[in-house]
């Protein structure tokens, strides 16, 4: 049993490696997600917006500066504010001047929403100003954190990014194996040996966890070199976190496979599956955005809890260890579950 | 003749496949539906609600009762309010995530606003509560801040106004910085339909295309075609056709539901909106044939194409409009240069949803510019690129 695993395993890891495309797609695409998630979000995401502002009264760039919720950029003369909107070089611009306040802005659905909160509070700040007001109603803001550890909103993202990989690496393994290797005739050839079903399948599942933790690697080095980021994980709770939601994802994969024997429809259901959870699970994009009769859909989705687990790791998720430890066990269940019937039913049936 | 057989020959066998079939035709109606019920709700006037926690140390009365007006008036949209007995349950509720925001008025609110309004002293202090690392949070928080900011202003308006004095009302304008006049309303599934429709022509130039040749190449299936009668630039020009008709076809279905299902705007029948969607084809060819000439394996073309593919549609400006984010500036740079920029906006431009104000100069002088590139480097790799060589 032990020199035929070892066989497997050197056999499929040797595979794994040469197969560029697949290493790539395995290793290295959540890579390309990363950067250019990473490079679009990592500055918006201190939700401080650059405006232009030109005013006739010094108080109000300080009465606006004090909010502390855009950077300012000063212009001399309205035009120059005006043209640089218009080539796109600044979303959007104040212009205060003899009791008239406009604020140009660029046509965009994503500003709509920010034009009008600025709207409001831009016009209560310059009418204060311009009345001497003082402040009557006073509001102090106390941030809450998740858990005990503070950390940036890039760093918060990230952690669903790698829920996210190791979805799509689990996922797509057993999908890859079980599809092309079936269409293949592999799995017939392996069946024709003495090899136990269960050995290829448990050689498959322990290269592919290798992966899932190579993939990790890379992004973790990634995100500290290019973003700066501060993510600290306690690896006692990361390494069993990845391995149960590397296998409960594999018994996705599976899942699918049993369902559409044919390889090409399981990878495109797959891949479907994979567009659903990055739009839906609420790691890129919030689910309060979602109109109400569809955010459920984010509840039910596993990489939701694979993101809770993995940021529990890492002491910014509230969640209780009893919650953390049932998580795990029913990805972990889920997962072994799925592979003894891949062995049984998928490998043992060729 | 030869050429519109041999293309129906290289469509059939295309379709057939079911990656050939579920890509350039399924996917792209799937993504229509993912995406418009998943950003409708963010672009939709009160599309948007957050769930405010209320603690209140104190009933309301006197000049308090302002704010359970205030209160009143933002609930159910944009405020669903849930009022709790102690601040703890109501922290609880905001880490587990049940609540986007905490508003606690303190024991001495009702004292304190009674004071500020009459004797002008002191202020009156609110607590808000928000999520660390949570943008719900934040937006709530800002909103509220606004809403309650205007509170502020009216006090300041009924103190000068009991002191004589005289307050300057600001006249506040919102104007939008257009090169043209775009009166048509916002509506995002005719925003998203040229970002659905540029996708399935994208995958079909970028994928099928490239793919498709250099697969041929690779298995030997253009060794047995140069033995027939056809020739290099035949068997090319069927193959771009067979192409073109998959994006014609793929545009058709996109069409098809964006009329039926999500209404948009009949201006996607528009002779320049057509003339776009041709001219984002031609563009979408010439990168697919540039991905041939640059790459000889399989291997290799796919790795290139996928990273191209998801570059030019995020930083493309696709989903949304990436410009206007704080962005790095040489990720910007990219941004800039890509023709799926101006493709995506000029389109965009024809429905009068445009969220950028490039010049009518920039919006095609960019993507000619990939187009007569890749031209040059497939005219000097032509023979490579058809493998006869």
């Amino acid at each position: 049993m032990n020199r035929q695993l070892f066989a497997f395993l050197k056999a499929y890891s040797a595979e794994s490696v040469r197969n560029f495309v697949s290493l790539f797609f395995t290793v290295f695409f959540p890579v390309v997600f990363l950067l250019i998630f990473g490079f679009l979000f990592s500055e918006e995401s201190s939700y401080r917006r650059t405006m232009g502002i030109y005013v006739d009264d010094e108080r109000i760039i300080s009465a606006l500066q004090e909010i502390g919720s855009w950077d300012l950029i000063t212009y001399e003369d309205e035009q120059n504010l005006q043209k640089q909107i218009k080539d796109g070089k600044l979303s959007m611009g104040i212009v205060v001047s003899g009791g008239k306040a406009i604020l140009y802005y660029q046509k965009s659905p994503s500003l709509m929403g920010e034009v009008k909160m600025i709207e409001i509070s831009a016009r209560n700040i310059i009418e204060k100003t311009m009345n001497n007001s003082v402040n009557f109603i006073q509001i102090d803001t106390i941030e809450v954190k998740e858990a005990k550890k503070e950390i940036s909103d890039f760093d918060y993202m990230i952690m669903g990014v790698i829920a996210l990989s190791l979805f799509s690496n689990g996922m797509f393994s057993m999908i890859t194996v079980f599809g092309n290797y079936r269409k293949k005739g592999v799995l017939r050839r392996v069946s024709l040996t003495c090899a136990k079903p269960i050995t290829v399948v448990l050689s498959v599942s322990v290269i592919r966890m290798l992966l899932s933790f190579l993939s990790l690697v890379v992004v973790l080095l990634l995100c500290r070199v290019v973003f700066n980021s501060k993510i600290e994980f306690n690896w006692l709770l990361l390494i069993p976190a990845v391995v149960s939601v590397t296998l409960g994802m594999m018994a996705i994969g599976v899942m699918i496979v049993s369902l559409f024997r044919n390889p090409n429809a399981a990878s495109n259901v797959g891949s479907v599956l994979n567009t659903v959870m990055v739009f839906f699970s609420g790691v890129y994009f919030p689910i309060t955005f979602m109109p109400n009769y569809i955010r459920w859909i984010a509840y039910i989705l596993p990489v939701k809890y694979a993101a809770d687990l993995v940021r529990y790791s890492a002491d910014v998720q509230n969640m209780n260890t009893g919650l953390f430890l049932i998580a795990n066990t029913i990805f972990f269940v889920c997962g072994i579950l799925a592979l003894w019937f891949s062995a049984k039913k998928l490998v043992e049936s060729e | 003749m030869k050429i519109i057989k041999l293309s129906r020959a290289l469509l059939l066998n295309d379709i057939r496949e079911f990656n050939g079939f579920f890509w350039p035709f399924v996917f792209p109606l799937v993504l229509f539906f993912i995406l418009t019920s998943v950003f409708s709700g963010a672009y939709s006037d009160g599309g948007v609600t957050f769930r405010l926690g209320v603690v209140k140390e104190v009933e309301l009365s006197g000049f308090g009762k302002i704010l359970d007006q205030v209160l009143g008036s933002i609930s159910p949209d944009p405020f669903q309010i849930t009022y709790f007995e102690d601040l703890e349950e109501a922290r609880k509720n905001l880490q587990t995530k049940k609540i986007d925001l905490i508003l606690k008025i303190p024991k001495d609110f009702n004292m304190a606003l009674t004071r500020v309004m009459l004797f002008s002293q002191g202020v009156a202090n609110l607590e808000f509560y928000a999520l660390a690392n949570s943008m719900e949070s934040e937006m709530a928080k800002r909103i509220l801040q606004s809403i309650l900011g205007s509170i502020d202003l009216e006090i300041s308006k009924q103190k000068i106004a009991r002191s004589g004095g005289n307050y300057t009302q600001v006249d506040f304008e919102l104007i939008p910085v257009q090169k043209q006049t775009q009166n048509e309303k916002f509506h995002y599934p005719t925003y998203i339909f040229p970002a659905v429709i540029l996708m399935s022509v994208l995958s079909l130039g970028f994928f099928n295309l490239p793919l498709g040749l250099i697969y041929n190449r690779e298995s030997g299936i253009n060794k047995r075609l140069y033995s027939t009668p056809v020739r290099s630039l035949e068997y090319l020009s069927s193959f771009g056709l067979s192409v073109f008709f998959s994006m014609v076809l793929s545009s058709v279905l996109v069409y098809a539901m964006g009329l039926a299902i999500y209404k948009v705007s009949n201006l996607v029948f528009s002779a320049g909106f057509i003339l776009k969607l041709l001219f984002s084809m031609v563009v979408s060819f010439s990168i697919g044939i540039t991905v041939v000439s640059v790459c000889r394996r399989f291997s290799t073309a796919i790795v290139v194409v996928q990273i191209l593919y998801q570059l030019m549609m995020f930083l493309g400006g696709f989903y949304f409009p990436v410009l206007n984010l704080n962005m790095p500036v040489f990720i910007r740079a990219i941004a800039y240069v890509l023709p799926t920029t101006y493709l995506a906006e000029n389109l965009r431009y024809s429905l009068h949803q445009g969220v950028y104000s490039f010049s009518q100069f920039q919006l095609w002088a960019v993507p000619l510019a990939w187009v007569a590139v890749s031209i040059i480097a497939f005219v000097f790799s032509f023979k490579k690129v058809m493998g006869y060589e």
